[in-house]
């Protein structure tokens, strides 16, 4: 959501007052109507010609603004694609006026060029086919409907956005799901600004062209710098599995305002350092004052007295998830009290965390928000913090060495961050000057299987014992919390239709989740028997089918898996030789996998363990990562073999 | 005092008591719910409704999500909720002005139907929410459905809806799975009254048949009604259709030079087929689908000139331009409203209401009927799909409204075929040809009809993601263009490598050859069945699998055959092994049809019987 930060600027300088400019096209050629495929992305179905942006400063009245001009000319190369163009803006309008002000569209205009009979035929986009729709209290969209459009057409449209959001202008997208031919941006800003500029998302080659403008305004001169850059032949973004932030694929150029520097005036700093931030934040009514707010029950002082610094944190922990109910509210910055959300048993985010850490520190221990972004939210830029970046809040505490990571808005346990936060970095906001801090690597997805066989009057006997932990145990307790113990019961059961199944046993602490379940068929008194041994806990489907990955490849989680199987030799049977150990590490040291066959005093014992410390993993080692997960999903179809002892 | 006091105790008593038995296992346990439907005049309406429910957890997902749904006709105009604790103390209270106010059509590229939303949040359970809105309507097109039974792990002890018609003004309705309502006396007509108490909370099941079947539920329709300035009678589907038809008056205007334009193209043509054929490709070819709802265009056309100029336009314009077009090239077809969905409630034939939510195209020729969907940019002709066949429509012509069926997709229609060559080596890795031919609504299994359109790139991901084979290494492939019209045929073929085929393990390669096809995403969990079983969809599953296996190895276990025949379907496995090859046959067909709920463990015995032979393992041993 876009905060605005309003700058009240107590000065004044005039920008010469231009006539909005449009974006002006060349007049469309038949060649461009006579294009039929894209050179280098031949099975496009569309194709952005060229898309031009300009971005630059205007003063009216005594208000700041930055206009954004958008032009785009696309060529439909097949029917499927007609739907470029529907078009539809997006505009900051918060209802109440008091919130801010709204962003609109000063401009707008489109055309399809289609070419028939050999003649370049233009039809215009009509007022009638523009709409314009408030989606919530915050956004409206605006969007439109291009006439007449064929395969083979050219549609074409150009708009521009009066915005007073100038500190975090509308970032610029060059890369599109259909491939760009021509993209542009020129951005103009006034010498007295500094803006901090950042090319993210897929690499590829871009030019850049820099150059002063003047205005004489009076007898003074403002300078601007002008910066073009130019994109050609670009690829359309790949849709992939394991992305955690699918916004931060698309090549794009994101602004951050970081100062105002007029001669003569003090610097005023809008948004700077990590080390500002954290100032800043600090004496923040709403965030740092917060964290040190709040009155909590006596008897709950009562009650911890006596206790050790980590049971104490548990305990408040516990005492916070069951006093106040998260909202379903995203963001780091209070928006209700402590009394309030005891009143209404319920809070944001930030309420809940923020109450949180004062809740910690009032009971003597050390403990500091920190603010980060979820997942699908985008990763936070490492040096200059931008507000809109993050839009979450949790508390750390540290107990002796250990850091603790609590978020009392989510079904989890002490030290534990539910998944949504496991994306990148987060900044830890404390007294001694903040740091960032990685959010991964606090729990894993860890877990023990414990199988045992045996063969008894004609019939094969499993009995089966799984421990999660961590990540896995919320999976599961989750899960089973949801579906209800029988509808779980179930399920698990449907996966052993061979099997009779009896004897299931669930049980949870805060820690750890067991169950335990037998399962048992006839096998006769074959002369062969075959017995598959792992049938819990290993998946035999590879975890990645595609040959090959454009992103980069991002787990939430570390894991620390280990299968065991004991199978009883019956009396009269010996088994076939057995398959040979095996150990898969992978050249980064990042996963290990082994497996391990042993026979002994009338047993055979299997063990599978697998351990995943490292959670990035780059295109380049995907082709290595798909054949370790291959060949560890093939352990799961493992079979041992049992015969009759001749004679 | 006391005596309130002594009453507050009684009802935590009582609450705590009922918390043993009927709370357990639910999310929301509804103690109250009135629903009052007044009719003011054929045009208005005023829905009341008052519900007081216990939130349980905070698994609850549905009485405490207020969404209220309004556009320019409807208005919501009050909204009162309380949260109460469990010592019978007001928490907080929300208004209509704590609502967000969204779009909720997203699926519309404008509309303008919205919510009022309220999101109730409080962290200490079990609460008690009251809620109480009212909603007036001025267009009596849609009368409310009462469905008392929401999400499941909700409990109902008592749920009432009343209807009030004091102008005598009339309406209909229809009964399911309750009782006749009770009639008294109200102003110069009428109110109705229905109840239902103690009801256990609903179960989501596969297979599930129309809501009425089993749930209560009450249809309401008026006899006439307006909307927009729109007069219109539901009384019978003729009346109905005579509406619909009323709001396409005038839209029929194409210019003589877009008719002629139309005539070129089909004049030639010999017969009537492929003049539908020529129009229909006209139509994918020059216009796309936008949804725009706005006022009464949620139920009236665009003009056909206007579809024609602008070349886009939602069902009904769309649909409204192709009958335009058909006309003018002089075969008759007809604007026809459906209710569109691959899982949606079946109409009542005998119940004529505004139920419907897409437009199609009728087009009635000399032996067959065909339909056509004029949203689809590439759909063949006449092709229904899971989407619009075998259901009632609503044909509305000159003299009214029709209930006509649509194409019904047998399962010797939907198709699908697999030839598989594997040529197994030792190391357990294979290589294979893979060939596979859909036709009917098999074209939709796993979106693959969807695929042709796209680029190699995803077709190449596609594969990939959805062989289900394991580890595939794909050498080549190739997509098979759709051909034939109402019964459409695709397919594909693929040759590639397939690791690990079969596991060597301890001396032996182990091998499941029936993986290429199989029914393993029928999930038929639970014991207890309460709804009636019915398979809208057959099909048929044809697979002929060859393997070679490698030299030297014998077969130390085999695969028993299996023949199945059942009401629900049959199912034949049968295997031969002729020197190094093994050629297996298998053959699944799902029938359509509606079974009684004490079914349905014949039911999953069938599937699971199937669900077990086509994970049957072979066991190939080295030659010693």
């Amino acid at each position: 959501m876009k905060r605005a930060i309003l700058i009240i600027l107590f000065f004044l300088f005039v920008f010469s007052g231009v006539e909005a400019e449009k974006i002006k096209f060349k007049p469309i050629t038949k060649k461009e109507l006579n294009v039929d495929k894209c050179d280098f992305y031949p099975e496009a179905k569309a194709v952005i010609l060229t898309k031009v942006g300009e971005i630059d400063f205007q003063m009216d009245k005594s208000r700041l603004f930055y206009r954004y001009s958008e032009g785009v000319r696309i060529k439909v190369l097949d029917d499927d694609k007609k739907d470029v163009a529907n078009v539809k803006i997006m505009l900051y309008s918060p209802e109440n006026n008091l919130s801010g002000p709204r962003e609109k569209v000063s401009y707008l205009s489109g055309f399809t060029y289609n070419l028939e009979n050999g003649n370049i035929v233009k039809t215009k986009l009509e007022k009638s086919n523009i709409f314009s729709n408030r989606l919530n209290e915050h956004w409206v969209e605006m969007s439109f409907v291009l006439p007449n459009v064929k395969k083979g057409s050219v549609v074409e449209y150009s708009f521009m956005k009066e915005s007073s959001y100038f500190t975090n202008l509308e970032s610029w997208i060059f890369q599109a799901d259909i491939p760009t031919c021509h993209n542009e941006l020129t951005y103009t800003i006034p010498e007295y600004f500094f803006f901090q500029t950042r090319m993210l998302g897929n690499m590829h080659e871009v030019e850049r062209k820099e150059s002063w403008v003047s205005d004489l305004i009076g007898n003074e001169t403002l300078r601007s710098r002008r910066t073009k850059l130019i994109v050609k032949d670009l690829p359309p973004v790949e849709d992939e599995p394991f992305v955690s932030n699918p916004c931060d694929l698309p090549l794009r150029m994101e602004f951050q305002l970081v100062n105002i520097d007029i001669p003569g005036r003090v610097i005023q700093q809008i948004a700077g350092s990590y080390a500002q931030l954290n100032k800043k934040l600090l004496e923040n009514e709403y965030f740092g004052k917060a964290a040190n707010r709040g009155n909590f029950p006596k008897e709950l002082s009562e009650k911890v007295a006596g206790m050790g610094d980590l049971e104490k944190a548990d305990y408040l922990f516990e005492w916070m998830k069951s006093t106040v109910a998260w909202n379903r509210k995203y963001g780091f910055m209070q928006s209700k009290t402590w009394r309030e959300c005891l009143r209404d048993k319920e809070g944001g985010v930030a309420d809940i965390n923020l109450a949180l850490t004062s809740l910690f520190r009032t009971h003597g221990l050390e403990a500091d928000p920190l603010i980060l972004s979820t997942r699908g939210n985008g990763t936070v830029h490492p040096t200059y913090p931008s507000f809109e970046d993050f839009d979450y809040v949790v508390s750390v505490v540290r107990i002796g060495d250990e850091l603790y990571y609590a978020d009392a808005t989510a079904r989890v346990p002490f030290g534990l961050l539910p998944p949504r936060c496991l994306n990148g970095d987060g900044w830890l906001v404390s007294a001694s000057g903040g740091n960032m801090m990685p959010l991964k690597g606090h729990g894993g997805n860890v877990c023990a299987v414990y199988s045992t066989f045996q063969v008894k009057d004609g019939k094969i006997e499993v009995e089966i014992q799984a421990q999660d932990k961590e990540y896995a145990a919320l999976a599961v307790s989750e899960r089973y919390l949801k579906e209800g113990k029988e509808k779980f019961e179930d399920q698990l059961r449907d996966r052993y239709t061979e099997w009779s199944f009896s004897d299931f046993k669930y049980d949870a602490d805060r820690d750890q989740v067991n169950q335990r379940f037998k399962l048992e068929r006839p096998c006769g008194d074959a002369d062969v028997l075959y017995i598959q041994p792992f049938l819990y806990g290993l998946a035999s489907e590879p975890l990645f089918k595609r040959d090959n990955r454009s992103a980069i490849v991002d787990f939430p989680f570390h894991s620390r898996e280990t299968i065991s199987v004991t199978i009883l030799v019956p009396e009269g049977y010996e088994p076939e030789p057995l398959p040979e150990g095996l150990a898969f590490l992978l050249s980064s040291k990042g996963a290990l996998f082994t497996f391990q066959a042993l026979e002994g005093l009338g047993r055979i014992t299997l063990t599978v363990s697998f351990v995943m410390k490292k959670l990035m993993y780059t295109p380049r080692e995907y082709p290595e990562l798909k054949t370790f997960f291959d060949e560890y999903a093939k352990l799961a179809k493992t079979m041992i073999v049992l015969k009759k002892k001749q004679g | 005092m006391r005596f309130a006091v002594s009453v507050l105790w009684l009802l935590c008593v009582s609450l705590s008591a009922i918390a043993q038995k009927e709370y357990e296992g639910l999310n929301e346990y509804v103690i109250s719910d009135v629903m009052h439907f007044t009719i003011l005049n054929t045009k208005e309406s005023r829905l009341e409704r008052k519900y007081k429910v216990m939130i349980l957890n905070d698994f609850a997902k549905d009485l405490n999500k207020i969404t209220l749904h309004y556009d320019k006709f409807t208005k919501v105009v009050s909204l009162k909720v309380t949260i109460t604790g469990q010592d019978g103390k007001v928490i907080r209270r929300y208004s209509l002005k704590d609502c967000r106010d969204m779009v909720v059509d997203y699926a519309s590229f404008s509309s303008d139907s919205r919510v009022k939303y309220l999101d109730v949040v409080h962290g200490r359970y079990p609460y008690i929410l009251d809620v109480e809105y009212r909603i007036d309507d001025k267009g009596s097109l849609f009368y409310p459905v009462w469905s008392p039974m929401g999400d499941e792990k909700q409990g109902i002890k008592s749920s009432t809806f009343i209807v009030s018609d004091p102008q005598n003004v009339g309406f209909r309705y229809r009964n399911g799975n309750v009782e006749e309502p009770r009639k008294e006396a109200e102003g110069n007509g009428f109110r109705y009254t229905w109840d239902v108490r103690d009801v256990k909370s609903v179960t989501m099941e596969p297979f599930n048949g129309n809501k009425e079947d089993v749930l209560p539920v009450v249809y309401l329709a008026p006899v006439n009604f307006e909307i927009g300035g729109y007069k219109g009678s539901m009384e019978s589907w003729e009346k109905y259709g005579m509406w619909a038809y009323m709001l396409c008056t005038g839209k029929d205007d194409l210019r003589p030079e877009q008719v002629a334009e139309i005539k070129k193209e089909c004049d030639a043509l010999p017969s009537d087929r492929d003049k539908v054929r020529a129009v229909y490709r006209y139509v994918q070819k020059n216009t796309r689908y936008v949804s725009v709802q706005l006022g009464i265009g949620g139920w009236q056309p665009f003009a056909a000139s206007h579809v024609h100029q602008n070349k886009f336009g939602d069902c009904k314009a769309l649909s409204f331009y192709t009958c335009a077009l058909l006309r003018a090239v002089g075969i008759p077809a007809f604007y026809t409203l459906i209710r569109a969905g691959s899982d949606m409630d079946e109409i009542p034939k005998d119940f004529p209401t505004s139920r419907f939510n897409h437009v199609i195209v009728t087009v009635p020729l000399e032996r067959d009927t065909i339909w056509l969907e004029c949203t689809s940019q590439f759909s063949p002709m006449g092709y229904m799909g899971t989407f619009t066949s075998d259901r009632y429509g609503l044909l509305v012509g000159e003299d009214g409204g029709h209930l006509i069926r649509t194409r019904r997709y047998g399962e010797n229609d939907n198709v699908q075929k697999t030839k598989v060559d594997v040529r197994l080596f030792a190391s357990g890795d294979a290589e294979m040809d893979f060939c596979r031919d859909y036709s009917g609504l098999e074209i939709e299994n796993d979106g693959f009809v969807h695929l042709l359109n796209k680029s190699e790139d995803e077709k190449r991901k596609w594969i990939q993601d959805h062989s289900g084979f394991g580890n595939l290494e794909l050498k080549d492939y190739r997509f098979m263009p759709l051909s034939g019209d109402e019964v459409p045929r695709t397919g594909y073929e693929i040759k590639g490598q397939l690791r690990g085929f079969a596991t060597m393990s301890m001396g032996r390669l182990f091998l499941t050859p029936c993986r290429f096809s199989n029914i393993a995403y029928i999930k038929l969990t639970g014991k207890e069945r309460f709804s009636p079983i019915m398979v809208r969809y057959p099909y048929i599953q044809e697979d002929t699998v060859r393997v070679t296996i490698p030299e030297g190895y014998r077969e130390e276990g085999g695969i028993a055959p299996l023949s199945l025949e059942t009401p629900f379907g049959d199912y034949r496995l049968a295997v031969r092994v002729q020197g190094e090859e093994i050629f297996i046959t298998r053959r699944f067909c799902l029938k359509k049809g509606t079974y009684p709920r004490t079914d349905y463990d014949k039911f999953k015995d069938f599937i699971t019987k199937v669900q077990l032979a086509d994970r049957s393992r072979m066991v190939l041993v080295k030659n010693e």
